[in-house]
């Protein structure tokens, strides 16, 4: 803006003043004086100003709500040392604008509720936070929050006393209201099988085995020692695995026992059934479910016994053709070898025949048999 | 090599050694043979001889009376138990004494650390011809007079005393008789030992427990704990906080205190219940459940079992002011704080018993002031525990069997009516009630 803009009130006002000094100012009061003294831009000619004025309303005064999204109603829904009960909403926010205080809740959301039945303040409480502000609700309306350091908290009982009830523990009955039994117990005939007390019998032969108390031990050297610890060791898993072939033992006898007795309950629909979770039982505890020991699947498990096989028998295969190679080559190395020293016993027959003169360069004559039954050969 | 063989070995050839070597009758044998440096003839103030016996024997001997419990001691001393490396140091290492251990490594930072002890010790000596020198000599010829040589006294004492810690913090055989529970509390160092120990983890645990189930604004405006009290309740130990079954708490507990500074006090113990409801006034008071004082205590003493103290056999001493009263919480309200604390007495003055059972006991117990206590009788509260009680299945019997009255209430939440007024009826009844819709009333009049 210039400068002379900024002095054109100034100078109105000046003039304006001046002028109010003539017969005027009999008339007018003195607020209307004052009123004329002001330094308003509004008052001063417009033309001169040079400026416009709108002539329609701007349009901020008519923005519209955004009607496309709720509306989530939040902000403060109590004010100060209001009169609040348990569970009533103080405060709707997102995120910790203001922070649960004295006997009040923070919600999922943030909301603050009152715990107590009491009056809202709002406070801060540098000792606890230099930075959050706090909701409380005091018992007091004349209280202030926060409460001195080291003063024993304000708390009240809120309860009402009554006589005491007894609750009678409700005694399982076998017949329901309806008058007819609330449960049909099936026993099934299972075949006994010898393996299991066998397994015991076996269990109890090695503990039988084993020395009934500790044994005094003499050592005289390291080794011996630790050739005993060995000892103990070993003896301890002996042990451990009759126990365990027991256990198991024990739980296959339960489980069949189990899948021989079926319990069955009257539904709401008056129809006699096996829960859901006895059914599941029956295959075997939880946990220890009989078939889940092998992850793999019936398929794949025979798959793999395919390929085992076919290995195995590749194997077998190949092993049994080389074999027959191995003794095909041997054979005709034999046959070879054969054919040599025959050809060799017949040259030296020949060289008895013609004399000693030929036997002095036997070395020539020699080659040339060699070249003669790589011939035959090929 | 196998692992136990490895273990071993350097047993295995100790004994082979044995067998060809005989130095020094008499010295153990075991210890010449182990290594070059020498027995450590001085065991010191807080060293002592120990007999020789087979390992468990002596391990059994040692551990005995201590703070082991029998199954303890079984599983400590079995042969059966453990790894195998233990168990064949256990079976192999018969008569060497624990500071005879043949470990060359060990021997030599045995000699170092006895060095650093004479040296500890040297200096306590020189210390203490100080204090006594000061102690004789004038005080108005010093430029700060008799305040500055109480302080100057004070000083050179508690250096005395940091010293001789010092002395022995490093020894292992000290480090061994405290981890056994064999120390001898009457000595600094283990007193200090055990304050470490003490404010290491139990201490942590106390100070959350005031602070947590807020005593310190409730009960007492300001405290820190100085000695460690444990309760048990029945012979079984319990966690601080814990809430307890009122069959349980029918008979008073025990408490294992321990304080960590020398010389003989008087105590005093209180427990109360910080959350009595009172319906008349709406909040919650105080009750006395137990008030004992006069017990004389010291750094050496454990036990306390409150319920001997009072009668003819006690052990302990004490006078009984306010016998136990078994915690008890009435039906629906909310758990109550039993706080337990120990007070300590100023300068070892005796209270007078009859004094507090008449201001304390019968009704006395209601609306009772911890604070009031202390501010009274100018005690200092050192010890702290808690535990907690609510109702079950037993309180009705356990009031009934004490003469407790109000085991027949029960307390409900208090109902508050809803700010809001009345909401008018809606609906398509309430719309057609009125006489607009007559020809509807048949149907809609009826309504149950």
């Amino acid at each position: 803006m210039h400068l002379i803009q900024l002095r054109r009130p100034l100078q109105r006002a000046a003039v304006s003043g001046c002028q109010q000094l003539t017969p005027l100012v009999r008339t007018s009061s003195f607020t209307e004086r004052f009123a004329k003294l002001r330094l308003d831009v509004a008052s001063g000619n417009a033309a001169v100003e040079g400026r416009r004025y709108a002539s329609v309303k701007a349009q901020g005064a008519y923005r519209l709500t955004n009607k496309k999204t709720i509306p989530k109603k939040l902000g403060a829904k109590k004010t100060g040392d209001q009169y609040v009960i348990p569970g009533n909403i103080i405060y709707k926010q997102r995120g910790t604008i203001w922070h649960a205080g004295e006997n009040t809740i923070i919600g999922r959301d943030h909301t603050i509720h009152a715990a107590v039945a009491g009056y809202v303040k709002y406070y801060r409480d540098p000792q606890r936070h230099p930075k959050r502000q706090y909701i409380g609700v005091v018992f007091d309306k004349a209280d202030r929050l926060p409460y001195p350091v080291g003063a024993p908290r304000k708390r009240k009982v809120g309860l009402v006393a009554g006589p005491r009830k007894e609750i009678a523990p409700v005694e399982p009955t076998a017949i329901g209201p309806s008058g007819i039994p609330l449960m049909v117990t099936r026993h099934q005939q299972t075949q006994v099988s010898e393996t299991p007390s066998t397994v015991t019998a076996t269990a109890t032969s090695v503990e039988v085995t084993e020395p009934a108390g500790e044994t005094p031990r003499t050592f005289k050297d390291g080794n011996s020692v630790i050739a005993a610890l060995m000892e103990e060791k070993l003896r301890a898993r002996k042990l451990y695995d009759a126990k365990r072939r027991e256990l198991r033992a024990k739980r296959e006898e339960e489980l069949r026992e189990r899948q021989g007795t079926r319990v069955f309950r009257l539904q709401d629909n008056y129809a006699y059934r096996e829960t859901n979770w006895e059914i599941g039982r029956l295959v075997g505890d939880a946990g220890v479910v009989q078939g889940t020991e092998n992850t793999s699947s019936r398929k794949r498990k025979f798959r793999n016994r395919r390929r085992r096989r076919n290995t195995v028998y590749s194997t077998i295969k190949q092993n049994a053709l080389e074999k027959v190679e191995r003794r095909d080559e041997y054979r005709k190395f034999v046959v070879a070898k054969r054919l040599q020293r025959a050809a060799h016993e017949a040259e030296i027959k020949a060289k008895m025949a013609k004399g000693e003169k030929v036997a002095m360069d036997g070395k020539t004559k020699k080659t040339d048999g060699k070249a003669k039954d790589k011939k035959v050969k090929a | 090599m196998s692992r136990p063989q490895q273990v071993a070995r350097p047993i295995v050839r100790s004994l082979q050694q044995s067998r060809s070597i005989t130095v020094c009758p008499s010295r153990s044998i075991a210890a010449r043979q182990f290594s070059t440096t020498a027995n450590r003839k001085d065991e010191g103030t807080t060293v002592e001889q120990q007999p020789r016996a087979s390992a468990t024997q002596r391990l059994s001997d040692t551990l005995s009376g201590s703070h082991w419990t029998p199954e303890q001691l079984e599983k400590l001393t079995s042969h059966t138990m453990g790894s195998r490396r233990r168990r064949a140091a256990i079976a192999t290492s018969s008569d060497i004494p624990f500071e005879q251990m043949p470990y060359q490594c060990f021997q030599e930072a045995r000699k170092i650390l006895n060095e650093d002890r004479q040296e500890k010790i040297a200096q306590i000596v020189a210390e203490t011809e100080k204090i006594k020198h000061l102690e004789a000599a004038d005080a108005s010829t010093m430029r700060g007079g008799e305040p500055y040589k109480q302080k100057r006294l004070e000083s050179l004492r508690k250096y005395v005393e940091e010293l001789k810690i010092l002395a022995d913090i490093n020894d292992p055989l000290v480090k061994r008789r405290f981890e056994d529970g064999m120390g001898d509390m009457n000595k600094p160092i283990y007193r200090y030992l055990a304050d470490r120990k003490w404010r290491s983890m139990d201490y942590k645990i106390t100070v959350q427990r005031i602070n947590q189930f807020h005593i310190v604004p409730d009960v007492l405006p300001k405290f820190d704990p100085t000695m460690d009290v444990k309760l048990s309740f029945r012979g079984q130990p319990i966690a601080p906080g814990a809430t307890l079954n009122s069959r349980v708490t029918e008979v008073a507990p025990t408490l294992k205190m321990q304080v960590f500074d020398a010389g003989t006090r008087l105590l005093s113990v209180v427990v109360l219940d910080a959350d009595v409801p009172d319906l008349e006034s709406d909040f919650f008071t105080r009750r006395c459940h137990y008030l004992a004082t006069n017990i004389p205590w010291d750094p050496t003493k454990k036990q306390l079992p409150l319920r001997q103290i009072g009668t003819p056999t006690s052990q302990t001493g004490g006078d009984l002011a306010v016998p136990w009263l078994p915690p008890f919480a009435q039906k629906g309200s909310p758990y109550h704080r039993l706080a337990v604390f120990v007070l300590e007495h100023n300068a070892n003055e005796k209270i007078d018993v009859t004094k507090l059972t008449e201001r304390y006991d019968g009704s006395g117990r209601e609306l009772f002031s911890l604070k009031g206590l202390r501010d009274k009788f100018k005690l200092k509260v050192a010890g702290f525990s808690i535990f907690r009680t609510e109702w079950d299945e037993n309180t009705a019997a356990v009031m009934e069997r004490h003469g407790i009255l109000g085991a027949d209430v029960e307390f409900k939440q208090q109902h508050f009516k809803s700010l809001k007024g009345p909401r008018k009826a809606r609906g398509w009844e309430a719309k057609r009630q009125k006489p607009k819709y007559r020809s509807l009333w048949k149907y809609t009049k009826r309504l149950a």
